[in-house]
């Protein structure tokens, strides 16, 4: 990248109404560190209940991000899996969007398939019964299989069903892409 | 028994359970990266505890925010006070703007049988 670019990929950024965007590797410090300026931004702009929300729909995505690549580091050194991007903007003064993205592979993206459709056809009512009854069935704390209550949790934040996409980079791996919309 | 203190940290909440006087205390946030990690030693101190109880205990939680891996954990906690059939109370604080914290307490409530109070705090 060019010095002479940076203005412009700026510009950009404020273009697209984008708060904070931190792309590379992620861990728990990273996570506590961005959240924490996250909520302090929030908080002087927007009321408690959307500062709240805003903060849980981001820890929600950037830990699944974190934990689906815990999951893969033991197979697979490359950095690339313990990577992601997260972004939190404000598209007008009372809604934000919170995205994530992250490579998956062919398994995980079918997983997520099924999930994220089911969770569009669902009220918030329908949504809440699911959360409930996910989190009672099992009797063991397993961080591996975190993410499906993460992502209902999302949904039932979000103001507007979530938009999901994949992009498909080779035979084994997608890019997934998340996107949350808060509003107070 | 000894009592169980863990200090808080940025994504972990205090912990303080008096075996003495019964009271047993979480305050905080909670959104650690491994909630199985931060929990199951809690839970094993909880359940050799409850074995022991023969006197009425008061769980107290005055939570800022906890995410779902965390609120599995919880439900799990609760699991454990109910099915020990001792005499429990829950007291779950919220700050009053903090509307999260109060409907994720009300819905605890209504996956549980054991007295669960919901108290406001200014």
């Amino acid at each position: 990248m060019l010095t002479t670019q940076l203005y412009e990929f700026m510009q950009q950024l404020n273009n697209l109404k984008i708060l904070f965007c931190y792309a590379g590797p992620i861990s728990q410090g990273i996570v506590e560190e961005l959240g924490r300026n996250i909520k302090d931004q929030l908080k002087s702009e927007s009321t408690p209940n959307l500062t709240q929300k805003v903060f849980s729909v981001y820890v929600e995505q950037i830990q699944n991000i974190l934990n689906y690549s815990t999951q893969k580091q033991s197979q697979n050194e490359d950095s690339e899996f313990k990577s992601g991007i997260t972004i939190i903007g404000r598209s007008n003064s009372d809604q934000y969007f919170v995205m994530a993205g992250n490579l998956v592979d062919a398994n995980q993206k079918q997983i997520l398939i099924q999930l994220l459709n089911k969770l569009k056809t669902m009220t918030k009512e329908e949504l809440k019964d699911y959360f409930l009854e996910k989190r009672k069935k099992d009797k063991l704390l397993n961080e591996k299989q975190g993410a499906g209550l993460g992502l209902i949790d999302i949904a039932r934040k979000a103001s507007e069903p979530l938009e999901c996409h994949f992009k498909d980079i080779d035979s084994n791996y997608s890019f997934f892409s998340i996107k949350a919309i808060i509003k107070n | 028994m000894e009592n169980l203190e863990i200090q808080a940290t940025n994504a972990t909440p205090f912990v303080i359970f008096n075996s003495k006087t019964n009271i047993l205390e979480i305050i905080g946030e909670s959104y650690p990266e491994d909630a199985a990690l931060f929990y199951n030693p809690i839970f094993t101190w909880l359940k050799t505890y409850l074995s022991q109880l023969t006197q009425p205990a008061t769980l107290i939680l005055k939570l800022e925010y906890i995410n779902t891996s965390s609120s599995k954990a919880f439900m799990i906690l609760f699991d454990l006070l109910q099915e020990s059939g001792k005499q429990i109370t829950v007291n779950w604080h919220y700050n009053y703007e903090n509307e999260m914290i109060l409907e994720c307490g009300e819905e605890f409530k209504e996956d549980l049988t054991i007295p669960f109070n919901i108290i406001m705090d200014k």
